[in-house]
């Protein structure tokens, strides 16, 4: 069911904190265009993350334990923010923090934590995940990969695709069928484990339309996994991948996708001193949204800090933050179609180029438009 | 869809479910006398909820008091309550001020409610006209400005004509010299009413778009057509949920601009507030009335009653455009990326 969103604020102690990363960013990102920084989350830079790691920054919320920095759920929002904001390659370590780490911690067995956790902090495990099949897209539990029990452990057989970075990763968690057939949907579903340097795994990337290959395809011929590949509950994996999405679904990176253009653009603005009265609406009015989905978005992360499972809650945000990212990019786009004598620089075209070209993606992954509206409206009791 | 807790919110909501019913909305619509509701809207004392104590109000919050304004859009009170409450603030701290005469409120604040006219005041032969004053037909009390002048205006002593379309409640007003002389509270150097009067449209937008919300999906679960309910349809589906999201927003926007311990709105987040809520408007009427079908456009079914004061409020006081531009003012204005602009200006955190 859905429920409302208060406002709250980030707590203020977590400025000290936020002072912290900004001081690191500035030195590490000194010099980067925003073309670059346009790229974000699906912009990978193996020795940032590990830099990141170097400051504890990797597994902020995960105890100390297994590695992590035992920090709260307002601290890795604002260093999340911070990273999304400043447009850090953050795509290697990006799903091992956000998804994987949190996942083995709630689902794995003791030596599963033992094993991988500690390797996630260090920024030495990088994950992707394995969802999307080539028949199967948004009809997620029609997944025909097949994992079978073996004396040993299990047999793997399939292919994944459109799987971020997987070209990048060391491990992925994949959605695979254990029993049963394609017909039994979300029955016979399971995670597991797999070691992407194993016999029988080829890792195929995609060159996308922007030309990157920030997305891969992945194969699998009969590949031998352990008896501790299984992640969680046998059977159990259609349930703890929703529980995964609603921690891909949560943050900030829903809102702050097109904020390198955003920041370009009003630069431009001020450096050029336009500030006439459409303009100053167009501004005002992305920046009124930023704002409110901000506060959405916290409202989101309290309830995790209640130790809330908002999964509903955070489809609303990750569906209003795309379309509000889509916009920013379709508006400045029709902003400068209406200025024909304002000189852009190549830094911002080049921008604005990536952005209109990968900003389709921003309502496709971690669930498309239409899966989230459906879920949003089976919380209002419309389904 | 509203889960406030909170004890002023259930008052709040006890009390003009009650006294503010449908039926008591059409007849003000219809221009029937509004001395009696008022009396039993602020029998229970909202109105000073802002005052000091030391001025025999609640000295509450604006963040207190947020609940509450917020029942109010809920109901489409025809009578300016928000406005009165963030009115009787701002003329008690009048009281104190020097720009102020003190004749005008030496017995006190003004019985009645009250409305703002920051915009559209004109000084002709003396008098004062206000175009299209939100609540002007309703309202007891206009605080008008124009340029520096700040007038305290009965609308007793007004000539007063509907400015909107049917059922409007908004008014041109026009008070002669004389009424505009003895009304004069005095010169205040910067535009006073156009913050509060953004604000307390945009929590009553907020409010509204909240109930006739609730009254969409009502109907779409209990609509039947093709054997089902209307509301499984994936068509409908996708719009109710994408206003669903838009209902969240005007909520939230409306809630941040209500932060506060003093009783004033910062002047970037009314700005914002009116601005997010407003944009809003046109996307929520629309696929409410295209969910309610036919019936929802009739004069018997309650929905129009919250839509067409929705659409009012949406550009009453400045629009969209106009509190957006306000807004990217400022953000062109500072030096600061969109990130710590936000933080810094609208969500008071410090500088990193």
């Amino acid at each position: 069911m859905l429920t409302a969103l208060e406002f709250n604020q980030v707590p203020a102690q977590e400025a000290a904190f936020r002072s912290e990363i900004r001081q690191f960013l500035n030195e590490a990102l000194a010099g980067v265009p925003s073309h670059a920084k346009a790229r974000s989350w699906m912009g990978t830079s193996d020795d940032f993350s590990k830099k990141l790691a170097k400051q504890g920054w990797l597994g902020l919320t995960i105890p100390k334990e297994y590695g992590g920095s035992g920090k709260g759920f307002f601290s890795r929002f604002v260093l999340s923010e911070e990273l999304l904001a400043s447009g850090a390659p953050v795509a290697s370590h990006w799903i091992a923090d956000r998804q994987s780490g949190p996942l083995l911690l709630r689902y794995g067995t003791e030596a599963q934590r033992q094993f991988y956790i500690p390797r996630i902090c260090r920024g030495d495990a990088f994950f992707c995940i394995g969802m999307s099949e080539p028949s199967s897209g948004s009809d997620l539990a029609s997944v025909r990969s097949r994992a079978q029990r073996t004396e040993a452990g299990w047999l793997l057989n399939g292919s994944k695709i459109w799987t971020t970075n997987a070209h990048g990763c060391h491990y992925m968690i994949a959605l695979v069928r254990t029993s049963g057939e394609t017909a039994d949907r979300q029955k016979g579903l399971s995670q597991v484990i797999i070691d992407l340097s194993l016999p029988g795994v080829t890792v195929r990337p995609i060159t996308d339309m922007a030309g990157d290959a920030h997305f891969s395809e992945v194969f699998f011929d009969n590949v031998t996994l352990g008896a501790d590949a299984l992640v969680g509950t046998e059977g159990q994996g259609w349930d703890q991948v929703n529980a995964e999405l609603a921690f891909e679904r949560s943050g900030p990176e829903r809102i702050y996708s097109s904020i390198a253009l955003l920041d370009c653009w009003i630069e431009a603005l001020r450096t050029q001193a336009i500030h006439d009265a459409e303009t100053n609406a167009l501004v005002g009015a992305m920046v009124a949204e930023m704002a409110t989905l901000r506060a959405l978005s916290l409202a989101v992360t309290q309830k995790l800090v209640d130790g809330e499972s908002p999964a509903i809650d955070a489809s609303v945000v990750k569906d209003f933050g795309t379309d509000f990212e889509q916009r920013l990019i379709s508006n400045i786009a029709a902003w400068l179609g209406t200025h024909p004598e304002f000189i852009a620089s190549a830094d911002l075209l080049q921008t604005l180029g990536y952005l209109e070209q990968m900003g389709a993606t921003f309502s496709l992954r971690g669930g498309t438009r239409e899966i989230l509206r459906g879920i949003i409206a089976r919380g209002l009791g419309l389904r | 869809m509203t889960f406030m807790q909170n004890d002023f919110y259930d008052s709040a909501e006890r009390l003009f479910n009650e006294v503010c019913t449908p039926t008591v909305i059409r007849e003000v619509e219809r221009g029937a006398d509004t001395g009696a509701l008022w009396s039993d809207l602020s029998s229970v004392g909202f109105a000073d909820a802002l005052l000091p104590e030391s001025a025999e109000g609640a000295g509450l919050s604006l963040t207190e008091v947020w609940p509450m304004l917020f029942s109010m859009g809920r109901h489409v009170l025809p009578l300016p309550y928000a406005q009165t409450v963030l009115a009787r603030a701002w003329l008690q701290q009048a009281r104190t001020t020097t720009c102020a005469k003190a004749s005008v409120l030496a017995q006190g604040l003004p019985e009645g409610t009250l409305t703002f006219a920051p915009f559209r005041v004109a000084t002709e032969d003396a008098g004062v006209q206000a175009s299209s004053v939100s609540f002007g037909l309703t309202a007891n009390w206009v605080l008008a400005q124009s340029e520096t002048k700040v007038w305290l205006l009965p609308t007793a002593q007004a000539q007063r004509t509907s400015s909107g379309g049917y059922g409007s409640i908004d008014a041109d007003l026009s008070w002669p010299a004389d009424v505009a002389e003895a009304s004069l509270l005095g010169h205040f150097e910067q535009p006073q009413f156009r913050e509060l009067l953004a604000l307390s449209l945009a929590v009553l937008i907020a409010g509204a778009a909240d109930r006739v919300f609730e009254m969409t999906l009502g109907w779409a679960n209990q609509r039947e057509q093709f054997g089902k309910p209307i509301g499984r349809f994936q068509a409908l589906q996708q719009q109710i949920s994408e206003v669903a999201e838009q209902v969240f927003g005007a909520r939230m926007a409306a809630e941040m601009a209500c932060r506060g311990a003093a009783w004033q709105p910062a002047p970037a987040l009314a700005a914002l507030a009116k601005a997010q809520t407003s944009q809003a408007v046109a996307r929520i009427v629309a696929v409410a009335h295209a969910v309610h079908g036919a019936i929802g456009v009739t004069q018997e079914f309650d929905l129009q009653l919250y839509t067409r004061r929705l659409n009012e409020w949406a550009r009453a006081g400045g629009g969209a455009g106009y509190w957006s531009g306000v807004l990217g003012q400022q953000v062109l204005g500072a030096k600061s990326s969109a990130l710590d602009f936000v933080r810094t200006e609208l969500f008071a955190e410090s500088v990193a």
